[in-house]
């Protein structure tokens, strides 16, 4: 009786623990939530309450309707579709190559990935836009694709090659003396079985890329190549901030992701998992 | 189905030589299988056969074509894994028809055979379910499938038992052996097991360190193994070996014990100084007069017999006997064996005496 008493006190506290750690994540998005749909006049006129009296959806229709917001949304997924893409694509190669081939300088090349990722990106701003400029790929989404891809290829390659570590070499075998060539098994076999892997990894990039603030406002001054984080300080002016419009676009942005990884999800669990625990 | 033949072949990982020249014709429909402690070699050379791994030096030829530098698909011999690497994300059917898909065989031929595959293996009833499904014994059966259905030049089979349970094991190894004699597919099996190796092999090549050390039937082995290595890995419980000498040339002594008188064997080192191996279950118990005598140190029964530790002029002697016995440890007892069981190898080289 003891035993079992302490254990479900044991298990009270470890919820209470998560419940408390939950609600503190996702205040900030309640918050978001709540500040788009409270109309002006009531924003600071009501103090501090969790529901204003009376919701609107008028920040919502007014973002869609009278600012750029569609078109740096528009913007926003076709560049993070495209570097996930690019660079799931990348990082699977490499990752494969990684995981499965012995070669002259992988260590080197591995370290030097590894690099990479060591150094805040504000230091090297400067040089990627004198690197671009002369390019024509400031100002392009395609600059924007580029320099996301290159950030984005080395942590996703490590993350690639434990999913294919986790694999069985025999496997591969198994089917190369079946008739298929490296290819072929690597396409029909490893492939469908590093899916979650892929999932994950695409979830990965495509999150980075859509959040990504510093390269989209340093290397972009116009509002044809913005993305919407930027878009989003479009509505700080000098003298006030528009935080009801914001906070709609916030909720309006939030959207692409959430949809994405409800698609992935299933796979993303077990990816994760997979990727961790060998067997 | 085809012969194939292993000419001088060497690898090297590195600086390290983990085949030194290997040589070995296997005959077709032969059934041979490479045992040896693990380490030995004996996985690296099938994965050679299979063109997994690249060879340093020496040619294999498959049937009448050198295989060097074919790619395993190229090679038409069939593997079963140790893990019997089936594909998670496929049914049993799919399994099977894989090769049969990517060698462009049609859909309906396709079904006929992995259909009769799975009728002579008995797992018609499995052929929709994932890998995860199945026991460990129906996977094999499974991965002998997927060999089977593509009718290849060779089976390869890498320690494809040692998954399994001990009874199972039983089971399967006679199930393989009559399945291959059935198909008449030349097979080349790996194992550590010396008991799989003596109940299957129509041949045995006995590793060690990356040379053949002796290749011959289960009963040239066991008879006369032609160095201390094989004498001590064939057989359960293993062969004793004593430190003895040869005087006059004739007399086996241990101590001041006789063993036995052999014929006058010149290969023998000068000084006299012998290693002679008996096998346990060679040795008689008796209360015979001219028996010698030895001590029990510790007594192990295996049901079918017992096996007795014992110690002979300081030496230690293991003795296996299907009698029904009534001694206990300490007891002194009396033992003899036949001359012409005695062994003789040279204690510095190793090799046999013959």
């Amino acid at each position: 009786m003891f035993i079992g008493h302490h254990r479900s006190g044991y298990w009270a506290l470890h919820y209470l623990l998560l419940i408390a750690f939950v609600l503190f994540a996702l205040f900030p998005l309640f918050w978001l939530l709540k500040v788009s749909l409270t109309p002006n006049d009531l924003l600071y006129s009501e103090g501090v309450r969790l529901w204003p009296s009376r919701a609107t959806f008028d920040h919502y229709a007014s973002v869609i309707s009278h600012t750029q917001f569609p078109l740096f949304f528009r913007n926003s997924i076709i560049v993070s579709t495209t570097t996930a893409a690019c660079s799931t694509l990348l990082a699977a190669a490499a990752g494969y190559g990684f995981s499965r081939f012995q070669f002259r300088g992988k260590y080197w090349i591995v370290g030097l990935m590894l690099v990479t990722q060591m150094f805040p990106l504000v230091m090297i701003v400067a040089p990627i836009f004198r690197l671009l400029k002369p390019l024509g790929l400031t100002n392009s989404l395609t600059g924007l694709v580029i320099v996301y891809t290159a950030f984005n290829v080395p942590f996703a390659s490590f993350l690639m090659q434990s999913f294919f570590d986790a694999i069985p070499k025999d496997l591969e075998e198994a089917a190369m003396l079946d008739g298929a060539n490296r290819f072929a098994a690597f396409w029909r076999i490893i492939v469908p079985l590093t899916l979650p892997g892929l999932a994950a990894t695409l979830g990965f990039v495509f999150t980075a890329a859509w959040s990504e603030l510093l390269f989209a406002l340093m290397l972009n001054s116009s509002n044809a190549a913005s993305t919407f984080p930027v878009g989003l300080l479009a509505f700080v002016s000098k003298f006030s901030v528009d935080f009801g419009q914001m906070m709609a676009a916030g909720v309006l942005a939030l959207l692409p992701v959430c949809l994405f990884f409800v698609f992935i999800q299933r796979h993303l669990v077990q990816g994760l998992t997979a990727g961790a625990v060998k067997g | 189905m085809a012969a194939i033949r292993i000419e001088g072949v060497c690898k090297n990982y590195g600086d390290t030589a983990v085949l030194r020249s290997i040589d070995l014709r296997i005959e077709d429909g032969e059934f041979v299988v490479l045992v040896g402690p693990s380490g030995c070699g004996k996985s690296t050379l099938l994965r050679l056969i299979a063109g997994l791994e690249a060879i340093t030096r020496g040619e294999i030829r498959i049937g009448d074509r050198l295989v060097n530098d074919l790619a395993p698909k190229d090679r038409d011999v069939a593997m079963v894994f140790q893990s019997y690497a089936l594909y998670p994300h496929m049914t049993v059917r799919e399994n099977m028809s894989f090769g049969l898909k990517l060698q462009g065989v049609a859909r309906n031929r396709i079904d006929a055979i992995v259909h009769a595959a799975a009728e002579k293996l008995e797992i018609q009833a499995l052929l929709e379910r994932k890998p995860r499904a199945l026991s460990g014994g129906q996977r094999q059966r499974v991965a002998m499938g997927r060999a089977m259905v593509r009718e290849p030049k060779a089976f390869l089979f890498d320690e494809p038992l040692s998954n399994l349970d001990a009874r199972l094991r039983e089971q399967m190894r006679y199930e393989i052996r009559k399945l291959q004699r059935d198909l008449g597919t030349t097979s080349i099996y790996v194992t550590h097991d010396q008991i799989e190796a003596m109940t299957m092999a129509d041949r045995i090549v006995a590793m060690h360190e990356g040379i053949a050390q002796q290749i011959g039937t289960p009963a040239e082995l066991y008879d006369n193994p032609a160095n201390l290595f094989v004498a001590g890995f064939i057989g359960s419980p293993a062969m004793n070996f004593l430190q003895a000498t040869l005087e006059d040339e004739v007399n086996v002594m241990v101590g001041h014990i006789r063993l036995g008188r052999v014929a006058r064997l010149g290969k023998l080192p000068k000084d006299g100084r012998i290693t002679v191996g008996i096998r346990p279950e060679r040795i008689g118990l008796g209360a015979a007069a001219d028996g010698l005598a030895a001590q029990i140190e510790f007594i192990e029964p295996t049901g079918l017999g017992t096996i007795l530790h014992l110690t002979l002029a300081g030496q230690r002697i293991k003795v296996f006997t299907t009698e029904r016995l009534t001694v206990g440890i300490k007891d002194i007892i009396s033992i003899a064996v036949q001359e012409s069981d005695l062994k003789l190898f040279d204690p510095q080289t190793g090799l046999a005496a013959i």
